[in-house]
């Protein structure tokens, strides 16, 4: 007995305690609340004080939301020419190799204005996807800023 | 081979934003054995890297299916299939050393294999040019 899921071909073959169990489950929110935060131009926050710029990049950081989250760092990063970026992930619960590229990505852009870069509070699974790649030895990563 | 428990299968369209659906219904699937959040968080980490793979690498943006099948067994070992149809690759040995990447935009680490490697206990990869390309990963849970 197997569930079949086809999304857009309307053949949906639930069964019912999935359906219950999958809309009401804290993962379907997540990923709800994440949509709109790329869509409502907040994601990432920025904020620009002493000279330091930081993002707060807000939700799971994948490839769909990265070049979203890339081109808004970005832009703030050539219009303030801030001395600092830091990267605040302490918002964001998931990370795959995606975020990785925004990271070095993000680390290049800063590097070009002569600008420091630091990331900091990476929740245990994004420190385990940033420790995999040694991201450590680029890049200074801050502790725990999470409240 | 044993028989499985439960086993799921999704077909998605290479929509990127399609990830993250793929992801969560594993791991909502998968939650019925009570993992750990560790696992939970590896696991689906895995099959994101699989699914943008195919998405970004295998379709190229253009239009196509996924397929996604979980089963998982009584003692504990989830098996994850992931397929595309997309332009497959020539050389499944070099794709799969870190860091190794035909990306051009520099927006890519080169890293997926190696995450879906690291994370999971077993991960084999099939692929021909042109032929697509099909992932199998195994995970014991605790
Ligand atoms: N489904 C696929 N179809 C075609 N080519 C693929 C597929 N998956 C991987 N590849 C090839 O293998 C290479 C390595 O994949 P890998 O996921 O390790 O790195 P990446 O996708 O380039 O970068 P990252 O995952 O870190 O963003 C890719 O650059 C691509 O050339
Ligand atoms: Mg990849």
């Amino acid at each position: 007995m197997s569930i079949t899921i086809e999304i857009c071909k309307k053949k949906l073959i639930f069964n019912p305690h999935f359906t219950t169990e999958f809309s009401s489950s804290k993962y379907y929110n997540i990923e709800k609340r994440k949509v709109k935060a790329v869509f409502d131009n907040e994601n990432p926050q920025i904020a620009f004080e002493n000279g330091i710029l930081s993002a707060k990049i807000l939700g799971d950081i994948d490839h769909h939301c990265a070049k979203f989250v890339r081109e808004r760092i970005d832009s703030y990063i050539f219009e303030y020419k801030p001395s600092v970026v830091l990267l605040d992930l302490s918002s964001v619960d998931f990370m795959d190799s995606s975020g990785l590229g925004l990271i070095l990505g993000r680390y290049n852009t800063a590097s070009e204005i002569g600008a420091e870069f630091r990331i900091c509070s990476p929740s245990s699974g994004v420190k385990k996807v940033l420790e995999l790649a040694g991201i450590e030895r680029i890049i200074k990563i801050e502790g725990d800023l999470r409240v | 081979m044993k028989k499985a428990e439960n086993s799921m299968k999704l077909y998605l369209p290479s929509l990127s934003i399609n990830e993250s659906m793929a992801r969560s219904a594993v791991s909502v699937f998968i939650a019925q054995l009570n993992p750990t959040i560790e696992e939970i968080s590896d696991i689906k980490c895995a099959v994101s890297e699989a699914v943008t793979n195919s998405i970004v690498h295998g379709y190229k943006f253009n239009p196509g299916e996924i397929y996604i099948g979980v089963k998982y067994f009584s003692d504990r070992t989830v098996v994850i299939e992931i397929k595309d149809k997309g332009c497959g690759i020539e050389d499944v040995k070099l794709a799969m050393t870190p860091l190794f990447t035909t990306d051009k935009t520099g927006e890519r680490s080169g890293m997926g294999f190696a995450v879906m490697q690291t994370f999971m206990d077993r991960l084999e990869v099939w692929s021909k040019k042109d032929k697509g390309v099909r992932i199998l990963m195994e995970k014991k849970l605790k």
